[in-house]
């Protein structure tokens, strides 16, 4: 399950059409302030700017439920526990179990804000395609080493996921079926995983040969064309300014 | 082991920016001094995606199964390159999957990468004395054992200990201890897989040991 | 002008070995004009990639000198009148996208954006791919990422073209479309193939290499109609040079 793919949003959507590197600045921004976000009376304003975005990401409902489903599993596991096990003031006994105010409060303040984050970073990854975030992110002066292992990794993760997958079905159809936590079964996963690596290693060897033969490394390079538009610093404006009002009226309120 | 946005309070994350961040300025540092960095660019970036599809193996551990981390065999593997290759790793994990977290990236960087770069240094003590097959499986045991133990550690006690919960610090402790409990199991099988993959390597591509 | 300067590709004395044990090139002796068609056929392990890489600049011979269009092929230096298409693109086509994959050559070379921007058209349009260009490359099937890696060969516009099997793994309308790409080119290209029809087609010299050595070479048709010569490499005789009642070939 893919959470970004290339360009869902409609190409005329306002968020598609800014400066990736400007979107990925406020979309950090305003992540962290909303993370910041303790006071109750704040959730709403936060839930209202997510809201906002969404309606200028050009998106459907459809599809950002779809994709919030699986990471939202995660998250239920702690808020499903934390109600019953943390704080004082006892909201509902149940016998065995008592629902206790602070911790359902904590709760929903992390269920809110995992959300909230979560669905703004989708909305705008999905508004360029990852790979011009990338580039983007070289742009703003990701180090050489990681803006290259990030583009390798990108290309090839298909390529070797695709082996793996290639390599369980051959062990499939000669009856492994690793259900069984036992010794023999953990040697063929380490073989799995070996055969993964050496396959890695070698075309690795060969990446790099095809790389030097087309000149990796005789030039230092740092191009991009990505040009900022006066509604890009407006936008990143309109985000900072709110990122900092939600800080600043949750300090006063605090 | 990764800690999703939203739990985790702001200077936490900013925290664990930062000490993420001098990790990976180091190790840069450290591969800008070689006499041709660029050469194992391919190699690392490979490994990089070749462990991102070895986490997809699910391994049964009762009642359920569990993906395998292996942070400790990157380390091994990867040396300084474990911090970049950890972070990128983590990186397409939370924009593809939704698995972590953007804001916590640095957190989880430690959780994940500290561990990795340790189990690198503890496999490193096998070529005191004559390095053989034997010890090679030891120390690639303990290198994944301790790596997984270390993740387990950082992940339990930064999560109950800065997470907006009211627990008591018993109660805290309690929580920490029995995620530890619970998660003994999966340290001795990544220890036990590590060494059997450490084992294997040794009989088909030896140099790889050597880390990058 | 002297002979290697007419020579696209001149190497003489070639050793070399990847361990002591095992001496991949002996003494290979080889000479290439300027807008020949090369074959290069063999068993595997015969050493034909590895004096490919060693001609590309890749692998530092152990003994031996390579001249590349009048200059000294050395270690590590980047040699742009050389290109290389691998046996399989995905170890070749190392960019996420299709144009980003053609352009790395130009790119590197230092030339201008509009320079590289024309450069790419044109290869593209060349391999008949120019639609591909906005393409990921893990989306591509094998015959359009073959074209693509011949795309980012012909970027660099290189004075000689190495192909490492390229037909293997192609379908029939893959293959066609090769055969008429590698016919027009008007560039120097050395063909390593098992697919012996396309070296007939193809080429104007066939090269037989085995354990490391040339061990002869000439006009394709007397080559590789010698059932003997050809049996004794580890190879057969091509289908369309047994006598037929009819024959097929146009």
């Amino acid at each position: 399950m893919i959470l970004i793919t290339s360009q869902e949003s409609s190409k005329d959507s306002l968020l598609s059409q800014l400066d990736p590197r400007f979107k990925l600045a406020g979309m950090m921004i305003l992540a962290f302030s909303f993370s910041f976000v303790s006071d109750f009376r704040l959730l709403g304003s936060m839930i209202a700017i997510t809201l906002v975005l969404f309606i200028c990401s050009g998106l459907t409902v459809s599809f950002i439920l779809r994709k919030l489903k699986a990471p939202s599993l995660i998250i239920l596991a702690l808020v499903a526990v934390l109600p019953f096990v943390s704080g004082e003031s006892i909201l509902l006994d149940l016998g065995v179990f008592t629902l206790k105010k602070e911790g359902l409060n904590s709760s929903l303040l992390m269920a809110t804000r995992f959300l909230c984050i979560i669905t703004m970073v989708l909305i705008i990854l999905n508004t360029s395609s990852l790979l011009t975030y990338v580039r983007a992110m070289q742009a703003m002066g990701l180090p050489w080493v990681m803006t290259d292992m990030t583009l390798l990794v990108f290309r090839y993760l298909e390529v070797v996921k695709g082996d793996y997958t290639r390599m369980k079905t051959s062990m499939r159809l000669k009856g492994f079926t690793g259900k069984k936590l036992n010794y023999t079964n953990l040697k063929t996963f380490a073989w799995l995983c070996t055969g993964l690596l050496v396959r890695s290693l070698e075309r690795s060897d060969w990446i790099y040969r095809s790389m030097r033969i087309r000149g990796y490394g005789s030039q230092e390079l740092n191009r991009h064309d990505f040009k900022a538009r006066r509604q890009d610093f407006f936008v990143l404006g309109v985000l900072i300014i709110i990122a900092a009002g939600l800080a600043g009226l949750e300090i006063s309120l605090g | 082991m990764h800690i999703p946005d939203g739990i985790l309070p702001l200077p936490v994350t900013l925290g664990g920016y930062a000490v993420c961040l001098g990790a990976l300025w180091l190790s840069l540092n450290r591969i800008n001094k070689r006499p041709d960095p660029k050469e194992d660019i391919p190699r690392a970036s490979l490994l990089t995606a070749g462990f991102f599809a070895a986490s997809l193996i699910h391994v049964p551990i009762p009642p359920g199964s569990v993906h395998l981390v292996l942070n400790g065999l990157l380390g091994v593997l990867l040396g300084y390159y474990a911090i970049p290759a950890i972070l990128i790793g983590l990186f397409f994990q939370a924009v593809m999957f939704g698995h972590g977290g953007l804001t916590t990236l640095g957190v989880n960087g430690v959780i994940m990468g500290l561990p990795a770069l340790m189990a690198h240094y503890i496999f490193r003590l096998r070529n005191i004395g004559s390095p053989n097959p034997r010890r090679t499986s030891l120390f690639a045991f303990i290198a994944g054992a301790v790596a997984t133990l270390a993740s387990v550690v950082l992940f339990a006690v930064i999560l109950f200990t800065f997470m907006p919960a009211h627990l008591s610090r018993a109660a805290e402790q309690s929580a920490i201890l029995i995620f530890m409990a619970a998660h003994t199991p999966l340290v001795l099988i990544e220890g036990l897989i590590t060494a059997l993959i450490a084992a294997f390597l040794l009989r088909v591509r030896p140099e790889i040991l050597h880390g990058v | 002008m002297n002979k290697s300067q007419q020579s696209a590709l001149t190497i003489t004395g070639l050793c070399y070995s990847y361990s002591p044990e095992i001496q991949a090139l002996k003494n290979i002796d080889l000479d290439i004009a300027i807008g020949e068609r090369v074959g290069v056929i063999g068993p595997n392990g015969a050493g034909k990639t590895t004096l490919f890489l060693a001609a590309c600049g890749i692998l530092k011979p152990d003994s031996g000198r390579i001249i590349l269009s009048g200059k000294p092929v050395l270690k590590g230096r980047f040699n742009p009148e050389a290109a290389l298409v691998f046996q399989k693109p995905d170890d070749q086509l190392f960019c996420p996208s299709v144009w980003d994959d053609v352009a790395f050559g130009p790119i590197n070379m230092g030339l201008d954006k509009n320079e590289v921007e024309k450069r790419v058209n044109k290869a593209l349009l060349e391999v008949g791919g120019l639609d591909l260009a906005p393409r990921h490359i893990h989306h591509l099937s094998e015959g359009e990422k073959r074209v693509v890696s011949i795309a980012g060969a012909l970027a660099m516009e290189p004075g000689l073209i190495i192909y490492d099997e390229p037909s293997a793994a192609l379908d029939m309308r893959s293959r066609r479309r090769l055969i008429s790409i590698l016919k027009k080119s008007f560039q120097t290209v050395i063909i390593a193939s098992h697919d012996l029809e396309l070296i007939l087609e193809v080429c104007t010299r066939v090269i037989i290499m085995d354990k490391g050595m040339i061990m002869t070479e000439g006009d394709p048709v007397k080559i590789m109609g010698n059932e003997e010569l050809m049996l004794a490499h580890g190879q057969e005789k091509p289908h369309s040079l047994i006598p037929h009642e009819v024959s097929h070939k146009h």
